[in-house]
């Protein structure tokens, strides 16, 4: 049996007559790093609030780390670092001061806590400024703040709400090796970014949120693959030359004589396409899918109009980092 | 045996060797005085010369104002940091990230209670010991040869009186600061109370005196010092009119304050909760 370090069925909750989370299956393989996108009020906050235990689901269930955060919330949060959108940092405490009180809250003892809060503070370019205050402190500065205070407890799961907002190139390299030094020795990152690339970049498995619900779930790149209209980039020696012969009534451009960029209905259409070439003479010898953008893919689904609903799957075998299953109002890809 | 820094969270002793309260105490401390700096000790001081010695030696008869006045400064910088305890951390954006914390609920709203009562009952004690020294100082270089000098006794009872108000004021404040969107609205929710003080404190106290007094005259309202109010003389002599009645009053106040204190403590807690404190951060539209 698999194990999960979030796992929820049907995880709802309403606010009066709002539901805010409505019906979410999650599961979260320990290990990976997951995103969590979707738009302003698409339930992020709230599902966020959820597995920590500071609200409780009006249906369904979730565990989080084997644990459920209502009954064993001490538990759940003793394991999982946390990075909010709005930092919480104190501005009456020093940065050593705010680091120190996260370690010991988490359970260091104080020569332990003192020392970790050193090693963290070296590792996001805070050690010159353990004696700062935060209001003295840049953007990016507070950002890696609130960053060090999740993982000064070295923590099973994080989690982290928009972590890359505000910090410089550097920072989010600095960040980028942190998080892949957590998951390599096993723990768990479940963040939220509206910055697509960024989610790109760092996750094994995206969730798709809108209106409390999950509208698609799997692999960044299945996911850019697997919605709305793709491209097909098919090179072979004279090909622009039986490209207007060879696919009437399909969009198509030349990029110059031996490549062509013909659109597809979906990527299941990737191998008539190659045909309809191939019957026209081309002699085809690379064909490589040009994906949309992981933002143009979470703008589909997100978009005004776009419901909850099957994403069409996608033929092409691009394997999941990790197989999440597939939530009923969600379409599993591949 | 104390966990190795490189220890994971995993690993890590559940139970951590200090308690949360104490931890948060400590914070709540860092974070009020690295935000205020040295303002409440020049305020202190000042507050020390205009009613510590000023009023006391222009007005002969107001010899106990000072005593007033330290335990009004144990309440009130006690209640402004109860009010901000929760409502302040939640304007501030830093109380979703104590909630999601492994501290306890209860280490947190104890943890708040302790540090408003300390720094609270501390402001008094150091208003105190202000005074007294002041009049020490007054009375042995003879600037002063009959400032007025309090008993050990009324200090003791002073210093008493001073921790036991703020411990109220911080519960209370807590308590209040649990439900409230913002310090604000704490501030503009707080005329009925105001009310309610300054009518126990000048006109049903001294009523309540009167009652008790030889006479049966009740006194005339106002502070003491000023002709009339709860002056020291009235109680006396209606304690030795009526000791039995003096007695059970007294008896009746104290069981009623414990019982109020207690059933405080007990709604604070229940408030303190921290999906309770969730639900009221989703309200404000908060973090």
């Amino acid at each position: 049996m698999p194990d999960w370090a979030i796992c929820s069925e049907g995880l709802t909750r309403r606010f009066g007559g709002v539901a805010a989370v409505d019906g979410i299956d999650l599961r979260v393989p320990r290990g990976s790093v997951f995103g969590f996108l979707g738009p302003n009020g698409a339930g992020k906050t709230t599902t966020i609030r959820l597995l920590l235990g500071l609200l409780a689901p009006s249906a369904g269930r979730i565990t989080v780390l084997g644990r459920d955060p209502i009954v064993d919330g001490a538990h759940v949060r003793r394991r999982t670092g946390v990075v909010l959108e709005h930092h919480g940092l104190y501005e009456g405490l020093s940065v050593r001061a705010s680091l120190v009180f996260a370690a010991r809250a988490y359970g260091l003892e104080r020569v332990d806590a003192a020392a970790r809060v050193e090693q963290v503070a070296e590792r996001l370019g805070l050690a010159e400024r353990l004696h700062a205050r935060p209001q003295t402190l840049s953007r990016g500065l507070r950002q890696r703040l609130a960053i060090a205070r999740a993982l000064v407890s070295r923590p099973e799961l994080l989690v982290l709400d928009e972590p890359t907002n505000g910090l410089d190139a550097e920072s989010a390299a600095a960040l980028r090796v942190e998080l892949a030094e957590l998951v390599a020795a096993g723990a768990t990152v479940f963040l939220t970014t509206h910055l697509l690339a960024e989610a790109e970049r760092l996750c094994d498995v995206v969730a798709v949120v809108k209106a409390g619900r999950v509208v698609a779930t799997g692999a960044p790149s299945a996911l850019r693959r697997g919605t709305t209209v793709a491209c097909v980039r098919v090179e072979g020696a004279g090909i622009a030359a039986v490209a207007g012969r060879a696919l009437p009534g399909r969009g198509w451009r030349a990029e110059g004589v031996d490549a062509v960029v013909a659109d597809v209905d979906g990527l299941a259409a990737e191998p008539a396409v190659v045909a309809a070439l191939v019957v026209a003479g081309a002699a085809v010898h690379r064909v490589e899918p040009v994906g949309q953008t992981l933002e143009a893919a979470f703008l589909a689904l997100v978009g005004d109009g776009a419901a909850p609903a099957a994403v069409p799957a996608d033929s092409a075998a691009e394997p999941a980092a990790t197989a999440a299953p597939a939530p009923p109002a969600a379409a599993a890809l591949p | 045996m104390t966990a190795a820094p490189n220890e994971t969270a995993a690993t890590r002793n559940e139970k951590a060797a200090t308690p949360d309260w104490r931890l948060v105490a400590g914070k709540e401390l860092g974070d009020l005085l690295g935000r205020v700096g040295r303002k409440p000790l020049t305020r202190t001081l000042g507050v020390v010369v205009v009613f510590g010695l000023l009023v006391p030696l222009r007005f002969r008869g107001a010899a106990n104002l000072p005593a007033f006045f330290a335990v009004f400064m144990a309440f009130l910088p006690a209640r402004l940091v109860a009010i901000d305890a929760l409502a302040g951390e939640r304007e501030r954006g830093t109380l979703e990230s104590l909630l999601a914390s492994p501290l306890s609920d209860r280490g947190i709203a104890v943890g708040k209670v302790a540090a408003a009562t300390l720094y609270g009952a501390v402001r008094g004690w150091l208003f105190l010991a202000v005074w007294v020294l002041a009049a020490a100082l007054l009375r042995a270089t003879g600037v002063v040869a009959d400032a007025p000098m309090p008993s050990l006794g009324v200090v003791a009872a002073v210093a008493a009186a001073a921790a036991l108000v703020a411990y109220a004021a911080a519960v209370f404040g807590v308590w209040q600061s649990a439900r409230a969107p913002s310090v604000r609205a704490i501030v503009e929710s707080g005329g009925l109370l105001r009310l309610v003080v300054v009518v126990t404190v000048f006109f049903v106290g001294p009523w309540l005196l009167g009652l008790l007094s030889p006479d049966g005259a009740a006194p005339r309202f106002g502070l003491p010092g000023s002709g009339g109010g709860v002056s020291a003389d009235v109680l006396r002599a209606a304690v030795a009119a009526r000791p039995q009645a003096a007695a059970a009053v007294a008896a009746l106040a104290v069981i009623a304050g414990v019982v109020a204190l207690w059933r405080l403590n007990v709604a604070t807690l229940r408030r303190c909760r921290r999906e309770q404190l969730a639900l009221v951060d989703v309200d404000a539209g908060g973090t």
